[in-house]
């Protein structure tokens, strides 16, 4: 043990002293599969990949009649404290070059989508920020906008509160997917998260999706590093990762 | 083709001549030899039997900046993985001379105008004449133009001993006209643009520029206007068009004075088009750096003062 403690210590001691937070699984802040009205504090850049079990992808996405694990890829940036946007792609199962005959089947696809999300009013002592934001907001599939698979348009409000032995954080949201397939996502969501005053990089988040519960922890490690880890309805694990670049 | 290549000799005699009686906006000329290197990652989503079409290039570059305003430039293409690419085999396999350029920049200061004036092989596989002009009305709004008189040159080698070449005399005026307005407490940039672009096509385009000190966010908006070719890929017409650029800027980000500077290239930009078909909207460039957030033109507005090539 004595061996990893100059380790673990270095990592401490490299983490930044911002109040970060981490990335949903589109690379927009948020919290495992709901948004959540929390912003970074400080302008940035995401690059990253986030693993999807099949309970995350939407139903109308299937190959041969079956739903499959996929990942999904992103950029986002927060140009502004109250503005952050992201451009993402979910790999897509496929034969190749569409020829049913082929025996190659693989990701040759992707259904790419850009999110959105605005926050209207930050958080007060007395009251929640709130921001209003969608996914797949521009839909984009061949030039075309008919797929949006991942559409969906929300309002959510964020309250955090500070103890000595650490921060708790309410969210509340209320989500609208556009999509018949994805009902079982709507509707009011939420969650609570609990970041320890011993290490404020790391965040446990435990939420409703409207279907089940998750449960799920992040990271963010030397200030460029982001991680996630998570147990979609306590069974279906997904991680994801992300290189995180401030803007100044 | 004989009337063109008279024209761009007129031209190169001109840019000698009519600095002599202008006013110089460079204090202290610096003669300095520039080497630099970027890369070029380009990728296209065309087709089902690879997620992308990726290509990677090497282009290592020079500039020699002679003093008074006046340099040239020069790029190379070193083709180093290509997988899926389809364009014209010079393009794809060969290395390249992409750029070969003398410019000057002309600063009539008491007016507050300021022009470059170029000639050359440009990128996008042009070659001929090039003006852009420059207006800083005041601190937030700047109105450019730019104007081209060029053909098509494309050459290019291998160690084999294959190469291959096409040129063409027909030669096409291309324009563009454009407000930009610079938001400074916020470090945001709108720029507004229109005109004619090199395949003939006319259109404007919107920018929206987040500026932080060594990165750029880009957001941009196109209207393709009149006859529109159809996009080789879906064989669809499409008016509008958007899509993204981030501009990193790599260090070294101090300006050095010494004689001769090897550097890598002072960016890397991605960039990605939603509608691309590699035909509408496009325009060639003048400079192997050419990017979104810096000016060709060395003018006191915007980010204009961190520029200090």
């Amino acid at each position: 043990m004595k061996r990893f403690l100059p380790i673990l210590l270095l990592m401490l001691l490299s983490i930044g002293g911002n109040t970060v937070f981490a990335q949903q699984y589109t690379g927009m802040t948020g919290l495992l599969h709901v948004p959540s009205a929390e912003m970074d504090s400080i302008e940035n850049l995401h690059l990253g990949v986030h693993a999807l079990p099949t309970y995350m992808m939407p139903d109308g996405i299937s190959f041969e009649g079956e739903k499959y694990a996929s990942s999904n890829w992103y950029i986002s940036a927060m140009p502004l404290k109250w503005l952050e946007a992201g451009y993402s792609f979910t790999l897509m199962k496929f034969y190749k070059n569409l020829d049913r005959n082929s025996k190659e089947t693989g990701f040759y696809s992707k259904d790419r989508y850009f999110s959105l999300r605005l926050r209207p009013l930050r958080e007060g002592r007395y009251w929640p920020s709130l921001v209003i934001g969608g996914n797949d907001v521009i839909g984009q599939r061949d030039g075309d906008s008919y797929s949006f698979y991942f559409r969906n348009f929300y309002v959510t409000a964020s309250k955090h509160f500070d103890f000595s032995f650490g921060e708790v954080g309410a969210h509340l949201a209320y989500r609208r997917w556009t999509k018949s397939y994805n009902n079982r996502w709507n509707g009011v969501v939420g969650g609570v998260t609990f970041r320890p005053s011993i290490y404020r990089p790391l965040r446990f988040i435990a939420e409703y999706d409207g279907d089940g519960v998750n449960v799920g922890a992040d990271c963010v490690l030397f200030r460029y590093v982001q991680l996630q880890a998570s147990l979609m309805k306590c069974r279906y694990p997904s991680v994801g990762g992300a290189l995180r670049i401030e803007l100044r | 083709m004989l009337r063109g290549l008279v024209f761009i000799a007129g031209f190169l005699l001109s840019l000698s001549c009519c600095g002599q009686a202008m006013a110089q906006q460079e204090a202290n000329p610096v003669r300095q030899l520039e080497l630099f290197c970027g890369v070029t990652l380009g990728y296209a989503d065309t087709n089902w039997l690879r997620l992308y079409d990726v290509q990677i290039e090497a282009k290592p570059g020079l500039r020699w900046n002679l003093g008074h305003d006046w340099s040239i430039a020069a790029q190379g293409v070193i083709p180093m993985a290509s997988y899926g690419y389809t364009y014209h085999e010079i393009t794809n396999k060969y290395w390249r001379l992409n750029m070969a350029t003398v410019s000057r920049q002309l600063h009539f200061n008491r007016a507050n105008q300021h022009l470059r004036l170029t000639a050359g092989l440009f990128g996008k596989k042009r070659y001929g004449i090039d003006v852009r002009w420059a207006w800083p009305v005041n601190s937030w709004l700047l109105l450019n133009a730019q104007a081209g008189f060029t053909s098509s040159w494309i050459m290019g080698t291998d160690f084999n001993g294959n190469h291959n070449t096409d040129f063409s005399g027909g030669y096409k005026v291309t324009g563009l006209v454009g407000a930009d307005v610079y938001l400074r407490p916020q470090n945001i940039e709108f720029r507004l643009s229109g005109g004619r672009y090199v395949g003939g096509d006319y259109g404007s385009q919107l920018d929206i520029m987040r500026h932080f000190n060594h990165i750029t966010l880009l957001a941009y908006a196109q209207l393709r206007i009149g006859e529109l070719e159809a996009n080789p890929y879906d064989k669809k017409r499409y008016r509008t068009n958007g899509g993204f650029s981030i501009i990193w800027m790599l260090p070294p980000y101090k300006k050095s004075y010494r004689k001769l500077v090897v550097r890598p290239a002072s960016n890397f930009m991605l960039s990605h088009s939603s509608r691309a078909d590699g035909q509408s909207m496009q325009n060639y460039r003048i400079d192997p750096e050419e990017n979104s957030r810096e000016r060709l033109i060395d003018v006191d507005w915007g980010l204009g003062k961190e520029v200090s090539r």
